[in-house]
């Protein structure tokens, strides 16, 4: 991405407008782009010629592309242009010119009749398999495997053992296309065949053999289990990831099991592999090998198998990731934390809950630390009991992690809390709390609200509308929530997404909002609601020092006033 | 040019055993895990290295941001560089050899040579420009490597294809560089998305970039003398599109807007965000089928229509954000939106920014994924799963912009079947679904 200054894309879109008009991609008749083809034109105007075939072109086309095919720096724009001409004559053409081309241009054809899947062309492609031009033998082979037939496995099977090392991939290539093409169909035999050779051959590179693994494994269908349970056996690191690899393509519960039973024969670089898959698999029958591996061993595949064991997302993992929040590996424990910050379910909420009756502080604060995380509003009443802790600790980080979770529900019992407050540490995170809250059920008055400006249209240099007699007449008449749409505002921009931008007081205080045409623009700002204030009122009357100065400040923040 | 095999040093000159740093890594809690080299494998041997040996290849100024970008990770090593352009090699080897306290940074002007010669790496870096993504993307596949290829990461449909098949061909780990997909507030509004809390979302926005144009221009730069092969190698350069004369400003960037080697303004941003949204539809296994032709020369405004009747709308401007590569979903639940340099997603209704938290980590918890995109494809390159950006999501998002470019193109509404990857009823239209490539750097 490239992120421009405003100069940067101002001399851009200035460059563009300066620039030359769009050329070469008019639409002139394939006689007259033919004439061109066949005159003393410039090399461009020939090559804009076959720019718009390749569109549009016909058989008609052919004579004058062909013609150009040997040209030193037209050769490809004319294969540009026949490639995608769908008539038999391009074919021709192209297998006629099989005889005459040389180097690139000889391997240019080949690699259009690879791409028009020609099979009249097996005979010569197979004869140019073995040519001196690497280029040429290299593109014969690829061709040869976007055919995938019989014929073009057979010449490329002959030539295989032959091949010159730098054509060797090339060959190799052409096989595994073949096989993907029969893998596909009644042909599944052959395409075995092909992948199991293929596995027989020594030296090959890493991603030859995964290739030949992969294919061999899925192109037997179920049969193809064993061979991958026979490579999770083998101590082949290249062998175990393919296998780790080729299982995430795999469906099934005996390939899960599979992979859970290999677990235990594994060295740790395996196990983490197998691992990783059995997250990335979805399937929770894989979950209980996971968690075994959880308990013990290196603690970088203990990290792998509960970060696998979190990806599964069940419940039921929950017993054994609260049993390793303790853990003495960080690694692991951070694991299981993360994992059960994100597990969802009320299992998981129960199971969270009842760590904040546990003997040990630490877990006490773990817990809330994971509720908070969560956002588990069921968890709110555990949360309470835990704000009277004895603990300091847990009282205040149960304050917090009330914050975005408490409602108006909880409102009296927290204002109790702050009257019967131990510390001054409980009082400031009291404090703090309830007037967050007040904010977030505060609701203005209509009376309240002046309307300012309000503009809606293109903004923001558009056409627009000042509306602001309009909407401050829908608040006077107690609406504090406005429609952006052209029923209220008309249509100032017609064809634009327009906004609504409106500046308002409430008693005083400044304020701007803007929605987008469709929306319904909020107007904030204000007092709590009146139930609040008077419990609040009520509690200042007889609360300690410390504590009613504490609920004065929650008032006069909310009302704007001491009360 | 290969390297002697042997314990590698890390930047300190500490030597580093392999049983030691996995030890040190568990416990330490070094997300994301690692994997001892050994199950790498390269090429069978028995590899006693942490590292990733990772190779550029042609990079330019973002190149070369993603790279320092990778080179923050500490298990990575940049051993090599591919690049047409002899100043760009001198540079990048620069950067390289002082990040690794060495001289070891080798450097190529064949991507051929460097493929079949730097059979040690693992990995390579690719940020060549639209026109050669796709290519050395396939050409590094095949021999072996995994590959963060920059975005555009293909030209035509075809080639998007091909690599998607490629990659599972040869079981290679790729990521496309649609680093928005492991951000925090765009992961936010995905998974806001995806998960219903915005009802059935109806409407995804997505931006495209506000210069250039869709209409490409097909004209030559006037000829200029070509330089030596050494400082820029012209043919190399063109690789697959057509030949045209030598002129330097394409290669200094100018390259962008020219038919044979960009991919439009709809590429340019749509390769980031209609990832984005597509991921946020879970649509990101398909392509809209319906493309509706706007009569401007960008595509601001086209609708496009999924299948299941979602629409995904193309906009230039910031009438749905105020940065780059925003997008925005709605649902009848609300709407969420997000652009690059957002404190904070924009959301209809704050309550929604409550869970923030919880949303993204529910995400990261789901997925085991780094909320770091080039650190999400070196875990892959050790745990050998897909990454965000793997090549499926990069085609389908890709096969978007073609179709929508194709749409522009043309003038008129184009109707697509994204499963046999082919306009229907439209044969005007299929034949722009590939381009002839010019020899001898053919798939």
């Amino acid at each position: 991405m490239h992120k421009l200054t405003s100069i940067t894309i101002l001399i851009v879109a200035a460059s563009l407008l300066c620039a030359p008009p769009p050329c070469g991609w008019a639409a002139e008749s394939e006689d007259s782009l033919i004439a061109v083809l066949n005159s003393g034109a410039p090399d461009k105007e020939k090559a804009d010629a076959c720019l718009v075939l390749a569109r549009i072109g016909t058989a008609k086309a052919v004579p004058a592309l062909v013609a150009l095919l040997g040209h030193e720096k037209l050769s490809h724009m004319a294969r540009y242009a026949l490639e995608p001409i769908p008539d038999p004559a391009v074919d021709a053409a192209l297998r006629a010119a099989l005889g005459k081309l040389q180097g690139r241009a000889l391997a240019g054809a080949i690699g259009s009749l690879g791409v028009r899947r020609d099979l009249s062309a097996m005979g010569s492609l197979a004869g140019l398999l073995q040519a001196g031009d690497p280029q040429v033998a290299q593109a014969a082979a690829r061709a040869l495997g976007s055919f995938g037939t019989q014929a073009a496995v057979a010449a490329l099977q002959d030539v295989l053992p032959r091949a010159r090392p730098e054509n060797r991939l090339s060959v190799i290539e052409g096989l595994l296309r073949c096989a993907e093409s029969m893998g596909a169909g009644p042909e599944r035999a052959g395409a075995t065949a092909i992948y199991d050779r293929l596995r027989g051959l020594k030296e090959a590179p890493h991603q030859v053999r995964f290739a030949a693994f992969r294919g061999a494994v899925l192109a037997r269908g179920d049969a193809g289990l064993s061979v991958l349970v026979e490579a999770l056996r083998s101590r082949d690191p290249i062998l175990i990831r393919a296998a780790a690899r080729t299982s995430l393509e795999m469906r099934g519960a005996d390939v899960t099991k599979s992979l859970a039973d290999a677990l235990g024969g594994l060295d740790e670089d395996g196990q983490i592999l197998v691992a990783e898959a059995l997250g990335k698999r979805g399937d929770v029958a894989g979950l209980p090998a996971l968690l075994a591996l959880t308990k013990k061993g290196e603690p970088i595949v203990r990290v792998a198998a509960v970060r696998a064991a979190s990806e599964l997302a069940d419940a039921s993992a929950v017993p054994a990731f609260v049993g390793l929040l303790n853990d003495p590996v960080e690694g692991v424990a951070g694991a299981a934390r993360a994992g059960l910050a994100a597990l969802e379910g009320r299992e998981v909420d129960a199971a969270i809950a009842a760590m904040l009756n546990d003997a040990d502080p630490k877990t006490r604060g773990l817990a809330i630390d994971l509720i908070g995380q969560r956002r588990a509003t069921g968890s709110v009443p555990a949360l309470l009991k835990a704000a009277q802790s004895d603990d300091p600790l847990v009282r205040i980080a149960s304050i917090r992690a009330l914050g975005g979770l408490a409602g108006a529900k909880e409102f009296p019992v927290l204002v109790k809390l702050l009257v019967a407050s131990r510390t001054a540490a409980d009082r400031d995170a009291l404090e703090k709390l309830l007037v967050d809250l007040c904010a977030a059920n505060s609701r203005p008055a209509a009376g309240d609200v002046v309307i300012r400006k309000a503009v809606y249209g293109d903004l923001p240099d558009g056409k627009s509308a000042d509306v602001t007699a309009k909407v401050a007449e829908m608040v006077k008449q107690g609406s504090l929530s406005i429609d952006a749409t052209n029923t209220n505002f008309g249509d100032p921009a017609q064809g634009i997404t327009k906004k609504l931008l409106v500046e308002y007081t409430i008693r005083g205080v400044a304020r701007t909002e803007t929605v987008n045409e469709g929306e319904s623009l909020k107007i904030k700002g204000g007092k709590a609601p009146q139930a609040f204030i008077e419990i609040l009122k009520s509690a200042a009357t007889g609360a300690p020092a410390e504590a009613k100065g504490a609920l004065e400040r929650i008032l006069q923040a909310t009302t704007g006033k001491a009360e | 040019m290969r390297e002697k095999r042997g314990l590698r040093k890390d930047s300190s000159g500490t030597r580093l055993s392999r049983r030691s740093f996995v030890k040190a890594a568990g416990a330490a809690l070094a997300v994301p895990v690692f994997l001892p080299a050994r199950a790498l494998g390269r090429d069978g041997v028995v590899w006693p290295s942490d590292r990733i040996l990772l190779g550029g290849i042609g990079l330019g100024g973002r190149g070369t941001g993603v790279m320092q970008w990778m080179l923050n990770e500490k298990d990575v090593q940049f051993l090599a560089i591919c690049d047409v352009r002899k100043e760009r090699r001198l540079d990048i080897k620069r950067i390289a050899d002082q990040r690794h306290f060495s001289k070891d940074c080798a450097m190529y002007g064949d991507i051929h040579e460097f493929l079949a010669e730097r059979t040690d790496l693992d990995a390579v870096l690719i940020a060549t420009g639209d026109r050669w993504h796709a290519l050395a993307s396939i050409l590094a596949m095949r021999a072996g490597k995994d590959v963060y290829s920059e975005k555009p990461s293909s030209m035509t449909i075809a080639e998007g294809r091909a690599v998607v098949e490629t990659a599972r061909r040869y079981g290679r780990v790729y990521q496309t560089g649609t680093q928005r997909l492991s951000e925090p507030n765009f992961v936010f509004c995905i998974e806001m998305a995806r998960s219903g809390r915005l009802g059935k979302v109806h409407t995804a926005y997505a931006h495209i970039a506000p210069w250039d144009a869709a209409e490409m221009r097909h004209d030559w730069l006037p000829g200029q003398p070509e330089p030596s092969k050494e400082d820029v190698d012209w043919e190399n350069w063109l690789g697959p599109c057509p030949w045209r004369p030598y002129n330097g400003e394409y290669v200094r960037g100018g390259w962008r807007g020219h038919y044979d080697f960009h991919t439009s303004c709809i590429g340019e941003w749509g390769a980031h965000t209609f990832a984005q949204a597509q991921a946020g539809i879970d649509a990101l296994d398909t392509s809209p089928v319906k493309y509706q032709y706007v009569p401007n020369p960008t595509g601001d405004g086209m609708v496009t229509v999924f299948a299941n009747g979602v629409k995904m709308i193309l906009s230039r401007g910031d009438k749905y954000w105020r940065g780059s590569c925003g997008m925005r979903f709605d649902g009848p639940d609300g709407w969420v939106s997000a652009a690059d340099g957002y404190p904070q997603p924009d959301v209809s209704s704050p309550d929604m920014l409550k869970d923030f938290a919880k949303v993204v980590q529910t995400y990261v918890a789901r997925t085991q994924r780094s909320l770091n995109h080039v650190r999400d494809f070196f875990d892959c390159v050790r745990s050998r799963r897909p990454t965000v950006a793997n090549p499926e999501v990069m085609h389908n998002s890709m096969a978007t912009v073609h179709a929508a470019n194709i749409c522009m193109w043309l003038k008129r509404d184009v109707r697509y079947d994204p499963v046999k990857a082919e306009f229907i009823d439209d044969p005007e239209a299929n034949r722009l679904r590939s381009r002839g490539m010019r020899d001898p750097w053919i798939i």
